[in-house]
């Protein structure tokens, strides 16, 4: 059969007036965030139509206090010769930038204001800010001169810069929930402090932080909120589940029990689950090999752990810098039971160097490691970290 | 692979596409079998060689739109076994779907109607990666789609993520 000749229509084909059931089609083959943004802006229709899909997290890479834009990565892009994207990120000029928790960033200015800001809708909210009182709970010395604060060391007094900030006050928090219109009274948000046995918590709205023990005898290294409760592990792997709220206490959980050369342990919360990832070394500088394991427990069986050699089809993303970290599952352009994490970016701090910020991407079952390399320039601060898009 | 191809040939029965511009495209079982709603009609009907079921499609699918979904039908009632098998398949399906954005929505619009949700699924990828790194003022300048925002509710969007545009 040969192909009839083309033959004009009468009417023009009109994109707008395309059914939602279609819209939604094209809405959910768009594989990145930030082209998914722009689809919900071009008109009414077509921002029905576009419903909540899952997004792999990005990875922030050191942000510049003097700038306006967080220069970040997608992993999804690996494939597809990756560039430095960057948002426009006004907001956040000579502010640090405390890690990030469902996509919404905490920030802390010199005078010690926190905020959280949604680096994609731009919307933010104001938190108590820092106090001598959670400096102290790190057993640090603080005192506010002229709006800066200062360190009160043994050899006299430092000023507490914008670097300075999470090793002093708040290293990273954690949202029960995400702030959205009109609920975010409900967010209870808790501060993993610089070294402390202490944790803090607010809500937004709240005119101070509030500290509460938790059951673990070691500086608590990470955070994660599963099922209406956070759960916190120290630099032991001990673990405690802290009711936080009208009435705050935490409770004894676990110890893993583990051999005492891991050095580092992130929790991360799941529906009903919570994963533990624990990491050591071995070999000699500058040969160290990275090992990492993961360990499950389901909060509602007694919470025995027991170490896993599989997560399916998730992925968890890692970062040196913050224990905080995503976990999700089936992102398009991510490998799926794996673990992507970023290495410390090497090299010195000179201005403007491009230096080689290298990722790794592990297969949780062989153990099998890719090694990505994304240029990126170290001036500022040199701390990256996980952020998913939190589109609304 | 759909169900069509799985049942027996069906020998010479054939059914007649007849577009609204008067076309007349034949085609056997196999092939209208790939379409959701040919393959419920003539399960009602039922067609035969000698006197084939012709079946009038509405006026938006014109002759050249029927061609492709035609072409792909026949492609996928082939199947990935013949002709080079699944590499050759998916070669045919990017090819078959780098279209103008016209011709792409009519194709969209063909998909739908006719029920073959993998042409569907190729047409939608095809808009999708249409879009990828556009502005949002590029996306609408390029499908011709007019913002009908108001001027209130477009600022509000401009300044939650301004980037969107840039």
């Amino acid at each position: 059969m040969s192909p009839p000749p083309p033959l004009r229509k009468e009417a023009a084909p009109d994109w707008a007036a395309l059914p939602p059931e279609l819209l939604a089609l094209v809405a959910g083959r768009l594989r990145h965030s930030v082209d998914y943004v722009r689809f919900r802006s071009v008109c009414s229709r077509w921002r029905a139509a576009a419903r909540r899909i899952p997004f792999p997290p990005l990875l922030a890479l050191p942000f510049d206090p003097d700038a306006s834009a967080l220069p970040f990565f997608d992993p999804s892009e690996i494939a597809s010769s990756a560039a430095i994207r960057s948002l426009p990120l006004p907001e956040a000029r000579h502010q640090a930038l405390l890690g990030s928790s469902r996509g919404w960033l905490f920030l802390i200015d010199e005078a010690g204001s926190v905020s959280l800001l949604n680096p994609f809708t731009r919307a933010r909210f104001c938190l108590p800010p820092v106090t001598e009182t959670l400096a102290r709970a790190s057993s640090l010395s603080v005192s506010k001169v002229r709006d800066r604060w200062v360190l009160d060391h043994r050899n006299g007094k430092q000023p507490v810069t914008l670097y300075h900030m999470r090793s002093t006050f708040i290293s990273e928090a954690t949202l029960s929930s995400t702030p959205s219109e009109g609920d975010e009274c409900a967010v209870i948000i808790v501060a993993v402090l610089a070294s402390s046995t202490k944790l803090a918590f607010c809500r937004i709205g709240d005119r101070e932080w509030t500290l509460f023990n938790t059951a673990l005898h070691n500086f608590v290294s990470s955070v994660a909120y599963c099922d209406g409760r956070f759960y916190a592990v120290d630099a032991f792997g001990e673990v405690c589940a802290c009711d936080v709220g009208i009435s705050t206490r935490a409770t004894y959980i676990s110890s893993l029990m583990l051999p005492p050369e891991r050095d580092s342990f992130r929790i991360m919360g799941l529906k009903k689950e919570l994963l533990l990832v624990a990491h050591y070394m071995d070999g000699d500088f500058p040969h160290f090999k990275h090992h990492y394991e993961i360990y499950r427990t389901d909060i509602k069986r007694r919470m025995k752990w027991y170490r896993v050699d599989t997560i399916a089809t998730r992925t968890v993303f890692l970062s040196v810098h913050f224990n905080s970290n995503a976990i999700g599952g089936a992102f398009y352009g991510c490998k799926s039971n794996a673990m992507y994490f970023s290495e410390p970016i090497r090299g010195g701090r000179e201005p403007s160097r491009s230096q080689i910020h290298k990722m790794a991407v592990m297969d949780v079952t062989n153990g099998c490691l890719e090694v990505i390399s994304c240029n990126c320039i170290v001036q500022f601060s040199r701390e990256v970290f996980w952020f998913t898009p939190c589109l609304y | 692979m759909s169900e069509g191809t799985k049942e027996p040939d069906g020998g010479e029965e054939k059914v007649v596409l007849k577009t609204h511009d008067g076309q007349e495209f034949t085609v056997d079982m196999a092939t209208a079998n790939q379409s959701g709603t040919l393959k419920n009609l003539l399960s009602e009907v039922g067609s035969s060689s000698n006197n084939p079921q012709v079946i009038p499609l509405p006026s938006s699918i014109t002759s050249r739109v029927l061609g492709k979904v035609v072409e792909y039908c026949q492609r996928h009632a082939a199947g990935g076994g013949r002709r080079g098998g699944m590499q050759a398949l998916e070669q045919f399906d990017e090819e078959l779907v780098e279209l103008d954005k016209d011709m792409l929505l009519d194709v969209t619009y063909a998909a739908a109607f006719l029920d073959v949700p993998r042409l569907l699924d190729l047409t939608s990828q095809a808009v999708a990666d249409a879009i990828k790194n556009m502005s949002v003022e590029e996306v609408r300048h390029y499908f011709g789609v007019v913002s009908d925002f108001t001027e209130e509710e477009e600022k509000v969007i401009r300044s939650e993520c301004p980037w969107a545009f840039e």
